[in-house]
């Protein structure tokens, strides 16, 4: 059944390319005498790699049709994993996101993203018929609205932008109505402003106003909140058109950006291979989710077809936030740069989501039945 | 939609995603570039690192501050703040401000080393006067780059001998090697490029309790990189504070007792250690000759560690835990504890003491060597508690290699279970006491030996000669196990650590007791109680024999202190150590003490012995007295013969 002349080769070369340009330029942040960042980051971030290969591996081999019946009690334990974080976890940065794992510190609501595009394929493969009916859309936003409401919890504005993203981009795909999609739309539209305000009442939830008003105007607080908002974008600007290239005192390395191995790793890169490098990299990010885009159109079955849209939502929402706050495009918010930023849990899950678009790719029957 | 049409809108949107953000960097880069390079350029704050407070070091009592901070100006550079025009110029001017020490060329290739992390101020110089420092303020603007910073340097509490100095160590400004060590443990915050660190003794051991954590200040810098405004303060958690298990009272009245006997018998070398035989605590420590570590504080000029380190007599060196000697018939406790333990003898058995033993080849009946004993016409019959009272060399060679030619056939211990129940009692190895530099001694292994271990050389073992090495620290630790009826204590200087930094696992809420005292036993109960009771009635009869004076340690006997103990003379080339190895009061023991001078040329009944008087005088607080009707120095006026190399020893 398998076909390894589907392999696709791009799909591992550039994921591990950036990977490895991510170890890169953790090494060298690890080296500047300001930055809070030990060589420990990037030697573990080598480690979560080569776990992150493993699953890959592992999930290539794997039927990815057989992943369905594991899908929703994975996803149920993944999000019941979210709720002990609430109550066990460790914060950082001001939200709960962590359950220590000795080595691995796991973030369940990265895995949970990776389970909820897989969830999210099943229901929505299982139901093509119906997926016209505004019954069967507000059914499938039940898997989103568990995650959503755990991670804004925490609180985690971001990663629950990400589940919604997920789910939106998946919707489409399945052929769910635009009217409904609309309707949906207009909803949060009106909710808005009266959760605004609720917001503003719970001291739990204040941060994330704060967030979006810094974003507005990072001027109104430069030492506190606005702080990254203002510094990461003179660190990106000094790089100018052709970049600092881990030349001496350059911005970053005066260690007034936080975070630089994690959100605002972008910011030390794009200072150090200025708007040239910062083209090579984006054509890099495009060509592989290109890749993925291709994955989906091959797919022998809508379920794999959903499964590798799902992924490509996933990738590309997380890597346009992470990359719009770098840039003063988007507020900040605590969502990785997929396969750069530091963080074992982000990595594993998207080097496994590759494993699961090569699975797709070996077994897509089309081929077959057109070669047989 | 069709398929198709999905698709190219999924690409579609791929292609979009990325030129609005490309739009938007090229927005950031290109067209507003020079504006944001221009701020990061005119950017005038920093994050500076801010170095905790080292911890302080306290005594046992917590009433004596044996090391603490005193504040300091260092002078300081930041690279990127020296015009490169002016360099020269400016190098000079600090050079001669700072009397040459160091010069313009040392200050450049400073600046060009540093120059990799140029925002960082760099140290020039370590504890630089309040006026110099001020000179250096007011010269501001001839001087950018250059600043005076308000710091703190380590003060040692010394006595005149400095006896604490192979104690506490020193601290000194990190290395790189130190460094980049930290760096892969700590994040930035925790160590500094420049901070000062412990670099011997208990200062380097403890120093991630005295470290603390260090903070970072956020601060507004002028064109010449000096601090105008701080805009946050650095957080800084102080280190912790040590508490040591020496009594500072008892450590300079030892310290000045055991430099006052050297200097009456012309000797620079000697150690004296005391140790609380109920939880293995030293309660006092000396080494000398010893250094003054407040030289090394601010670091020290090379020429005075030059000094230090052609000094013949090795100042910088421990003898106390570094020290590694032949223990003479100090090791007769040994040698008797293991013979009693494994029933070569016991109480009653009785070896007659010749003077001599002649071992004679079972090949060749011709070739013999003689074997003598430190008394020629010999000490007569010699049970084991007189044997050590007399310090019986042919007791002890017939009990630990046989071949006793007036006794053939009769058990005898042998160099490995002798080396095995030496081992025991923490020979041979180290104790693990928190001082860096730490030696093992050597206890041999026949079997490493083969066919070359002869009776002879467990002849020599049995009298801690030979291949037989040991610290005083283990001497100590040896007696302290007798003392206490069998139980072998973990040596301990730490005593208790209280603050809130706990190395690597973070900083406490309020500062607590990190580290309690918990006396840790090592081995007990490996040498039978009754057998324990034999030799510290032998060493009790060392000192105490009646009539007076007539054991080799009679130069203790006080009523006072009724002290049990064992002399030893070790041959050594360069002349023989004398040792006195014991404890007080011996029907109530507290502590022990081991009294060692290297190369004294004399016995340790004469030279060793009254020393250790001396010291339990102090410990117990009494008044003086002389010992030896007469005698009116430390040698006293008995000349003594000294036997020859294969001979045996007091």
């Amino acid at each position: 059944m398998k076909h390894w002349r589907n392999f696709d080769f791009q799909l591992v070369a550039l994921p591990l390319g950036l990977v490895t340009f991510g170890i890169f330029v953790l090494i060298a942040i690890s080296r500047w005498p300001t930055s809070g960042v030990t060589i420990s980051t990037p030697i573990h971030q080598a480690l979560y790699a080569v776990m992150g290969l493993g699953f890959m591996f592992l999930l290539t081999n794997f039927d990815y049709r057989l992943l369905r019946p594991f899908a929703l009690p994975l996803y149920t334990c993944i999000l019941g994993l979210l709720g002990v974080v609430l109550v066990l976890g460790h914060s950082a940065y001001g939200a709960q996101r962590w359950i220590n794992l000795g080595l691995l510190p796991l973030q369940p609501s990265e895995p949970a993203k990776l389970l909820l595009v897989i969830v999210l394929a099943k229901f929505f493969s299982e139901r093509e018929q119906r997926i016209d009916r505004a019954g069967t859309v507000a059914t499938s936003l039940l898997f989103v609205a568990v995650p959503v409401a755990l991670v804004l919890y925490q609180p985690d504005l971001g990663t629950s932008a990400v589940f919604v993203a997920i789910w939106v981009g998946m919707a489409l795909m399945a052929g769910v109505r635009l009217s409904h999609l609309a309707a949906l739309g207009a909803v949060c539209l009106a909710v808005l402003p009266i959760a605004w305000t609720l917001m503003g009442h719970v001291k739990k939830f204040a941060y994330m106003q704060d967030r979006f008003l810094i974003f507005l105007n990072p001027q109104k607080d430069p030492l506190g909140a606005g702080y990254n908002v203002i510094h990461s974008q003179i660190t990106v600007g000094s790089g100018g058109f052709l970049g600092q290239w881990f030349t001496v005192g350059t911005q970053s390395q005066l260690g007034l950006l936080r975070v630089e191995d994690k959100d605002f790793i972008f910011s030390v890169i794009a200072e150090q291979i200025g708007f040239v490098g910062v083209l090579i990299l984006f054509a890099v990010f495009v060509a592989l989710l290109m890749r993925i885009a291709r994955v989906s159109f091959m797919a022998g079955d809508s379920y794999g077809r959903l499964l590798a849209s799902g992924i490509l939502s996933m990738i590309m929402f997380q890597t346009f936030v992470n990359i719009g706050m770098n840039i003063g495009l988007m507020p900040v918010t605590g969502i990785p740069l997929p396969l750069l930023s530091y963080g074992g849990s982000s990595l594993i899950t998207t080097l496994a989501s590759f494993g699961i678009l090569q699975s797709i790719l070996l077994r897509h029957q089309k081929l077959v039945f057109a070669v047989g | 939609m069709r398929k198709k049409t999905k698709f190219l809108l999924l690409r579609a949107s791929v292609i979009l995603t990325f030129a609005i953000l490309a739009g938007r960097v090229w927005y950031v880069q290109v067209v507003m570039g020079s504006y944001y390079k221009q701020q990061a350029d005119t950017s005038k704050i920093r994050l500076e690192p801010v170095q905790a407070l080292r911890g302080i070091i306290y005594d046992r009592t917590g009433l004596h501050q044996l090391v603490w901070n005193a504040p300091s100006w260092n002078v300081m550079i930041v690279p990127h703040g020296v015009p490169d025009a002016q360099a020269t110029a400016i190098y000079v001017q600090l050079s001669a401000l700072l009397h040459n020490q160091p010069s313009a060329a040392q200050i450049a290739r400073i600046v060009q080393n540093n120059q990799w992390r140029a925002y960082a101020p760099v140290l020039i110089k370590r504890d630089v006067s309040p006026d110099t420092a001020m000179i250096i303020k007011q010269l501001h603007s001839q001087l950018p780059g250059i600043r005076a910073d308000p710091s703190n340097i380590r003060q040692y509490n010394q006595d005149p001998a400095f006896s604490l100095a192979h104690i506490l160590g020193y601290s000194g400004e990190i290395t790189q090697e130190e460094y980049s060590a930290a760096r892969r443990l700590y994040p930035a915050e925790h160590v500094g490029a420049t901070d000062e660190v412990g670099q011997a003794g208990v200062e380097a051991k403890m120093d991630p309790y005295l470290h603390g954590v260090n903070g970072t200040e956020e601060v507004e810098v002028d064109a010449g990189e000096r601090p105008v405004r701080v805009l946050r303060p650095g957080k800084t958690i102080p280190g912790d504070s040590v508490y040591l298990t020496i009594d500072w009272n008892l450590q300079q009245a030892m310290s000045r007792d055991l430099a006052a006997a050297l200097n009456h018998i012309g000797l620079s070398r000697g150690v004296a250690v005391v140790e609380n035989i109920h939880t293995g605590e030293i309660l006092a420590m000396v080494s000398l000759p010893s250094y003054n570590n407040n030289w090394f504080s601010g670091g020290i000029s090379a020429k005075r560690y030059a000094a230090l380190l052609h000094n013949p007599d090795q100042p910088l060196n421990d003898l106390a835990t570094a020290g590694q000697f032949p223990p003479g018939s100090t090791f007769k406790i040994i040698t008797a504890a293991a013979a009693l333990q494994t029933h070569v003898v016991d109480a009653n058995t009785t070896i007659d003491d010749t003077g001599s033993i002649r071992l004679c080849s079972v090949y060749d009946p011709s070739a013999c060597q003689v074997f003598n004993g430190w008394k020629p016409g010999g000490l007569g019959l010699m049970n084991v508690v007189s044997a050590l009272a007399h310090s019986s060399d042919i007791y002890m060679y017939t009990v630990a290699g046989g071949h006793n030619p007036m006794y053939p056939g009769a058990p005898y211990v042998g160099a490995s279970r002798l080396g095995s129940i030496a081992r025991l009692f923490g020979l041979g190895s180290l104790s693990g006491i928190d001082i860096p530099g730490e030696m093992p001694g050597n206890i041999p292994d026949p079997a490493q030996y083969k066919d070359s271990w002869h009776v002879g050389d467990t002849y020599n073992m049995g009298i801690g000669q030979g291949f037989t090495l040991a610290t005083p620290l283990q001497m100590v630790n040896a007696a302290a196990t007798i003392a206490n009826g069998g139980t072998f204590y973990q040596p301990r200087i730490i005593e208790r650590i209280t603050g809130s930094v706990v190395p690597r696992k973070g900083v406490l809420r309020s500062p607590t007791t990190i580290q309690p005292f918990v006396p840790t036993i090592i081995r007990r109960n490996f040498i039978d109680p009754g057998n324990i009771s034999l030799i510290q009635e032998g060493m009790h009869e060392s000192v105490d024999l009646q009539p007076a004076w007539s054991g080799t340690s009679y130069l203790t006997q006080d009523a006072r202190i009724d002290a049990a103990g064992k002399t030893g003379t070790a041959e050594a080339p360069g002349g023989a150590h004398a040792w006195w190895v014991g404890y007080a009061p011996f029907n109530n023991p507290q502590i022990a003490v081991t009294v060692m001078v290297p190369n004294a040329n004399s016995e340790g009944a004469y030279t060793a012995a009254p020393i250790a008087h001396k010291i339990f005088e102090d410990y117990f607080h009494l008044k003086p007295i002389m010992l030896t009707p007469g005698a009116t120095n430390w040698l006293g006026d008995v000349s003594i013969q000294l036997v020859g190399a294969a001979g045996g020893s007091q």
